[in-house]
């Protein structure tokens, strides 16, 4: 088994009293891209949200189990939720750049974290955090424009540079490219597969294509006849795509289910 | 077309009902712009129109208008009044300050008190000015034949740069407006930062399902519909009474310190506290209508509540808590009944000059020219109605622009 960058045990969630996730043990591999799939409702963002405890900010929402970041629980007593989401950064569904220019888009979560560094290098930073999304060579000059003047694949982009910019070591991408065209859906998945280079990154996917395009492993889940989701099976994609060892992952994957 | 039975051929009457409903809202909404057309035209019928004017020295006589005073040489106002007033008084005038050397404006102000002592006998609409010249020349040739008949604009510059006067025909607003001006202010400065911080407070930082914060809510909500006399009496209790030290400015020294505490920052607070709920509502809307997804970006980068507020939620909702406030701030423009609890003064001539003076406004103005006897008084209420709608309006227009500019921005 490789390296683990995250693992969960026994993990559920609630949302007020409806549980909305069960029991997931998963341990995500270092360096790798993992893919979550399952039908909709199942649980896939609740997860996602968990491992970062983005959920927090939900109200209502209660979290049991653990979930074990560099040897410690997040969820522990000592833990503080705004350090944890620095080091576990989140990329949305759909494309949500500051109304503030490039340069800020990318710069802001730097300077929040404490940065003490000089203006050249937070200059620095900023172009290896573009360059790292593959965006510096399309806005460097125009770094002063308002973020919001991208394109939709564009602006995804910006947003993934703002994640990798703050030095996370694991990427949280929910359907990143379900809101965008299939050539800068194409450009995502080609970042994807180099930012795993550098960084753990954890996709939610609707596309089966996708999840076998870009991930080294994949999670499946699905729902009880109760609406609460749980884990299926988690494997190498190549695995579960190819010789999956539960039927219900078969179907879905086969387009039986869902 | 192909009809399917279990459809009821209706659709006729159908239409026939959205017409009716048409119709109606037609009807409802002219019915408003008769009411504000006709509101609009009492007021500029009052504020312009001939009158009547008597006079102990008719000016005429000396080939003078007592609205032309000012262009005359001072040498000739003074010869004037050695001529007209009684020997003593012009002396001990005289004694006073040499009148020789006393500027144009006080001359011509004394000429006209002391010498013709214009006296408006009666005002005419400006529907009948317009349309009934002669009835009107008429009537005053045989009523009141020692009078001077002219056309007066009861709204002019002269009227806005003017203080209160028991004179008609020299009272002004102009302590009214810095009176009101000095209230808005004041009000601003203590609802803004208190609204918006309990605004942040409850969006943002409290828990939404708590009964405390449903309790506060409903109050705030409740708050906003208490008649305004009511923090008419609030303030009298407590900036008035009991803080009286601080709102006469007597803990500052007695230099500038008012008797009580009937001042402009009593009154200015009063207001504050009236727009209060206003605000926060206001601030809580456009925080909430700042997307989500900004705040998990701020948050998934690991901004503190703190930082997401003040660099993002903030900066966003700005345009409309400021829009929000200007127009709270414009409903406590036009408030009257708490600023008489609270004791705006109906007449104060000197301008205010700190938040320590007395103080009038000009909704007390109107209702106090309105409160006269005399008819004319009832014109110069129509003229300072104006006054005030015009500010209403320039407050609102900013609230509209910045609402533009905002969407522009976007
Ligand atoms: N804020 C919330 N409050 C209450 N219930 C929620 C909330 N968010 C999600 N749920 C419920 O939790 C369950 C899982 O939702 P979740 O969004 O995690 O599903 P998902 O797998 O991401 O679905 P999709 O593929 O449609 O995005 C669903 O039954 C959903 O109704
Ligand atoms: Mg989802």
């Amino acid at each position: 088994m490789e390296d683990t960058a995250i693992e969960t045990r026994g993990l559920r969630v609630y949302y007020g009293d409806f549980l909305a996730v069960r029991d997931v043990d998963l341990r995500i591999p270092r360096n790798r891209v993992t893919a979550i799939i399952g039908p909709s409702g199942c649980g896939k963002s609740t997860v996602l949200r968990a491992l970062n405890r983005m959920n927090d900010l939900i109200p209502h929402v209660r979290v049991q189990g653990t979930v074990l970041f560099e040897g410690q629980d997040i969820y522990g007593p000592e833990v503080d939720p705004v350090e944890v989401r620095r080091r576990i950064g989140m990329v949305f569904q759909k494309p949500n750049p500051f109304p503030k220019s490039i340069y800020e888009n990318v710069a802001w979560g730097v300077r929040i974290n404490g940065f003490q560094g000089s203006r050249k290098e937070l200059d620095d930073l900023v172009e290896q955090a573009l360059r790292g999304a593959a965006l510096w060579d399309e806005v460097k000059d125009k770094l002063g424009q308002s973020g919001l003047s991208l394109s939709g694949g564009q602006q995804q982009r910006l947003c993934i540079a703002r994640a990798i910019a703050v030095r996370p070591q694991i990427i949280l991408m929910d359907e990143p490219a379900s809101a965008l065209d299939p050539i800068a859906t194409l450009k995502i998945e080609e970042l994807m597969r180099r930012l795993a280079e550098n960084y753990t990154i954890l996709v939610v996917t609707h596309n089966m294509q996708q999840a076998a395009r870009v991930s080294d492993y994949t999670a499946f889940f699905t729902t009880d006849p109760g609406r609460t989701g749980h884990l299926v099976e988690f494997g190498p994609t190549e695995q579960i795509f190819t010789n999956p060892k539960d039927r219900r992952t078969e179907d879905y994957i086969t387009g039986r289910f869902g | 077309m192909n009809r399917s039975p279990a459809f009821a051929p209706n659709l006729s009457s159908r239409h026939r009902k959205g017409l009716i409903g048409l119709a109606l809202f037609q009807l409802a909404t002219l019915s408003s712009v008769v009411a504000l057309m006709a509101l609009l035209y009492t007021l500029v019928d009052h504020a312009f129109g001939y009158a009547a004017i008597e006079y102990q020295v008719y000016p005429g006589d000396l080939g003078m208008d007592i609205y032309r005073l000012d262009d005359l040489p001072p040498e000739t106002l003074a010869q004037v009044l050695a001529e007209y007033l009684p020997p003593q008084v012009y002396r001990s005038l005289d004694q006073d300050r040499p009148l020789a050397g006393r500027p144009g404006p006080e001359l011509a102000a004394l000429v006209i008190q002391r010498v013709f002592q214009p006296k408006v006998v009666r005002t005419w609409s400006l529907t009948e000015s317009l349309l009934q010249r002669e009835r009107i020349a008429a009537q005053a040739r045989a009523e009141l034949p020692y009078a001077e008949v002219r056309f007066v604009d009861w709204i002019n510059a002269r009227f806005l740069s003017r203080p209160q006067s028991s004179d008609p025909l020299r009272a002004g607003v102009r302590t009214a407006i810095l009176g009101s001006l000095w209230l808005m202010a004041i009000a601003l400065f203590t609802g803004l930062p208190l609204g918006v911080s309990a605004a942040i407070y409850l969006e943002e930082y409290a828990d939404r399902g708590h009964w405390f914060h449903r309790l506060v809510q409903a109050n705030i909500h409740n708050l906003a519909g208490v008649p305004s006399i009511i923090y008419g009496i609030l303030g009298l209790a407590v900036f008035v009474r009991g803080l009286a030290p601080i709102t006469s400015g007597a803990i500052f020294g007695p230099a500038g310190a008012t008797v009580n505490g009937r001042t402009l920052l009593s009154g200015g607070m009063t207001l504050g506290l009236l727009v209060l709920p206003l605000v926060i509502i206001n601030t809580q809307e456009a925080i909430r209508a700042v997307p989500a997804s900004l705040r998990e970006a701020a948050y998934g980068l690991g901004a503190t509540r703190w930082q997401v507020v003040w660099h993002h939620v903030l900066p966003v909702a700005l345009p409309g808590i400021m829009t929000g406030t200007i127009l709270a701030l414009s409903r406590a423009l036009g408030e009257t009944a708490p600023l008489v609890v609270v004791g705006a003064s109906t007449f104060i001539t000197f301008d205010p000059s700190g938040p320590f003076d007395r103080f009038t406004a000009l909704p007390i103005q109107i209702y106090q020219w309105t409160a006269r006897p005399q008819d004319v008084f009832r014109n110069l209420a129509a003229a300072a109605s104006i006054t005030l709608l015009v500010l209403l309006l320039l407050l609102n227009s900013t609230a509209v622009y910045i609402r533009y500019r905002a969407r522009q921005g976007r």
